[in-house]
């Protein structure tokens, strides 16, 4: 997961993009099997253990799923990212607040 | 220990330990999957939010492109000044219109932008609510050039 955080016009603006095939279900391998979903479900924020933010995605979001959000904060904070998938894989990511 | 007290206390073990969750993920720890398993737009509103309808806001700021050239890859940006709890984006022509559910903690703001597949040409809603559970929208149309699911 690739995060940046940085205070901008009083508040943090965050953005991120997490590694991830996000497969729909919908599409097919070149046998014409269908490719079973695999998608984050659910990815989380927390500064000073306190959830800021969390988006519940679902297979529609595209690859590599790119995510900009805002928070109430400022230049040093801990933003402490989680996300977790459909089959139950999971990762994390710090960044600090620029 | 009698066999009841026991029991007496242990569900008042249990119902503690549920408050403590409660409390400890204060934003709900659970992905909403009967939302994203709707397949009309008005249903899955309703099963995220409780309502079916929301009222047109113009104070809500949806940026969405008119003319997607690749469904696969669709910036949408959700931005609203006033409080509000939660941000959802529906596509009607998706096969499930639940997209993307985004909650707000106490120092969230209603600012979200994200990227999102679209297999068809489709209205898109923004649906916002505020923190006494009201529910705010506005909706776009966004024309798909080529599909994104795949197939």
């Amino acid at each position: 997961m690739k995060v940046k955080a940085k205070a901008k016009g009083g508040a943090v603006e965050v953005k991120l993009i997490a590694k991830h095939p996000m497969e729909s279900g919908q599409a097919k391998d070149k046998e014409g099997n269908r490719i079973p979903a695999h998608y984050i479900e659910r990815l989380t924020a927390e500064v000073g253990g306190e959830t800021v933010f969390a988006a519940n995605l679902g297979p529609a979001v595209s690859k590599n799923p790119y995510l900009k959000f805002y928070y109430d904060g400022a230049v040093g904070d801990k933003v402490s990212l989680h996300w977790r998938d459909n089959k139950g894989m999971e990762a994390s990511a710090e960044a600090t607040v620029k | 220990m009698n066999r009841r007290l026991f029991l007496f206390k242990g569900a008042a073990f249990a119902a503690g330990a549920a408050l403590l969750a409660r409390a400890q993920t204060a934003l709900a720890a659970a992905w909403p999957s009967g939302a994203f398993d709707r397949d009309d737009t008005a249903a899955a509103i309703k099963e995220l939010f409780g309502a079916e309808k929301y009222a047109e806001d113009a104070g809500i700021e949806f940026r969405a492109p008119e003319i997607a050239e690749n469904g696969a890859v669709v910036p949408l940006q959700v931005r609203y000044k006033g409080p509000a709890k939660a941000v959802a984006i529906f596509v009607e022509e998706n096969p499930k219109p639940l997209a993307a559910a985004f909650e707000l903690g106490e120092k969230g703001a209603a600012n979200v932008g994200v990227r999102i597949k679209m297999g068809h040409s489709s209205l898109v809603h923004a649906v916002v609510q505020k923190p006494g559970g009201e529910l705010l929208g506005t909706v776009k149309e966004v024309k798909v050039t080529i599909g994104g699911c795949g197939g």
